[in-house]
């Protein structure tokens, strides 16, 4: 075999191992788990990493609602709309079933999973 | 030499193939929120022009929207509409003629009266029901070429079907920009665009309407609507009451038929839709009975005595999350 058959190979070897790495680095750092998007008229306006977060604090979102951020979770405090849906929703801390004030048209999605066992594609109901 | 060179390159072209493209777009549209998850090379567009489109036909559909047809079409009585329009009043009166009334296109001034459009708790007294059910029953939509016409009182609201028939335009726009790995989902209602990239089906969790932190259980899906109506989804409540916003249009009240979620599972998005509402008014036994005489689609009719109720063209590929919390009942 020629010498450069030989570095030919490696490169295709060592480019394989990269690529074998980087998708099993992908997967096991769940790239957006834990994240809540705080949505305002359809625009992000806050994402949040709720595993980063150790102390409680407050956020004024839009002219009516106010969110709460807590260590690995995440409410809507107080807010302006007639039904108090969104602040009776309580907190969340999984993608399952997100927080909405259709009124002031606030959201709050958490991304990826932080719960355990078999995960869904999309979720019926919600 | 060749041999080994044509099989690392096949290897670098399997791996390239295992994370194929994903994109996701979420919004607020149609009352609800809104996600879009589209697998493939060209996603990214493809997810724009979905989510585009929809809001396109938030503002065709809407009863609110003061730029909508369906809000001149309440106003003036009589409008121009656009092909999808059309389409779409059409099924609502074919839906409401297959349920014999139950499927209403016609409750907008009950959803008014309740309060459920501003967001503000009224109870209306007897005789106001006796008024706005008359009204309601009274409606009906002349439909000829590009034009439609009321007739008789009341308006049209659509958020019963709107959401259903969107779901299917979005899926074909979809399919003929080539995605074949999509699912979609408006609130309640998730449309699946063939199957997972690795050919595995999609896994569609339906939400339980006792505890909406936990599931009722998951189905196995593949090209399909499944759509569920729940009496948590929107409500009021007072003085312990719960008042929710799906209204049965015989009495003019939130239905009482001791179903507290429903989901109809079947091809067609705009079906399921309209009937996910209808088998919720409709209570078991009424269910069933339609199921038996109508056919072509499944459900998942969860009873507020904790019996869930599945049809057997669904009961093999749906599995209860927790098998103590329910008893499960097979319709045949």
């Amino acid at each position: 075999m020629k010498i450069s058959n030989k570095i030919l190979i490696f490169s295709f070897v060592t480019a394989v191992v990269l690529a074998v790495a980087a998708v099993v680095f992908i997967h096991s750092a769940g790239i957006g788990e834990g994240i809540a998007v705080i949505y305002l008229k359809g625009e992000v306006v806050e994402e949040i990493d709720l595993n980063a977060v150790t102390e409680s604090y407050t956020i004024d979102v839009g002219d009516g609602n106010t969110v709460l951020v807590e260590p690995g979770r995440i409410s809507m405090l107080s807010a302006d709309c007639p039904d108090q849906l969104c602040v009776k929703r309580g907190a969340i801390s999984d993608s399952l079933y997100p927080i909405v004030c259709l009124p002031n048209e606030v959201m709050i999605l958490i991304s990826g999973s932080t719960g355990s066992g078999q995960q869904p594609d999309a979720i019926a109901g919600r | 030499m060749k041999r080994i060179v044509c099989i690392l390159i096949a290897v670098m072209l399997l791996l390239s193939g295992c994370s194929e493209e994903k994109s996701s777009v979420n919004f607020m549209a149609m009352d609800t929120i809104v996600t879009f998850t589209i697998y493939g090379d060209s996603s990214g567009d493809a997810a724009s022009a979905a989510k585009e489109e929809l809001l396109k036909l938030d503002e065709l559909f809407s009863a609110y929207n003061e730029k909508s047809e369906i809000y001149a079409l309440n106003h003036n009585r009589q409008a121009a509409v656009s092909e999808l329009t059309s389409e779409l009043l059409s099924q609502a009166v074919f839906y409401s003629e297959l349920t014999g009334g139950v499927f209403c296109y016609s409750m907008l001034p009950l959803m008014d009266a309740w309060g459920f459009s501003s967001g503000e708790l009224t109870i209306p007294s007897a005789e106001e029901l006796e008024v706005l059910l008359e009204q309601c029953h009274s409606l009906s939509i002349s439909l000829s070429g590009s034009s439609a016409e009321l007739i008789g009182d009341g308006g049209v609201d659509l958020g019963g079907i709107a959401k259903g028939y969107a779901a299917v335009h979005i899926a074909e726009l979809l399919s003929s920009m080539g995605v074949t790995s999509a699912v979609l989902s408006l609130g309640g209602n998730v449309q699946t665009i063939g199957v997972k990239p690795d050919g595995s089906k999609w896994l569609v969790a339906v939400l339980d309407p006792s505890d909406t932190n936990a599931y009722l259980g998951m189905i196995e899906s593949e090209d399909e609507a499944i759509v569920t109506s729940g009496a948590y989804q929107r409500y009021f409540e007072q003085d312990g009451v719960r008042y929710h916003h799906i209204i049965d249009p015989e009495t003019g009240c939130p239905a009482d038929s001791g179903v507290i979620s429903a989901t109809v599972i079947c091809d067609n998005g705009t079906m399921a839709d309209a009937l996910s509402t209808s088998l919720f008014i409709m209570g078991v036994e009424k269910s069933s009975e339609f199921w038996r005489e109508t056919g072509g689609f499944d459900f998942i009719l969860v009873s507020e005595d904790g019996t869930v109720f599945v049809t057997e063209g669904i009961a093999d590929r749906f599995s209860l999350s927790d098998p103590n919390a329910y008893t499960l009942e097979v319709i045949s």
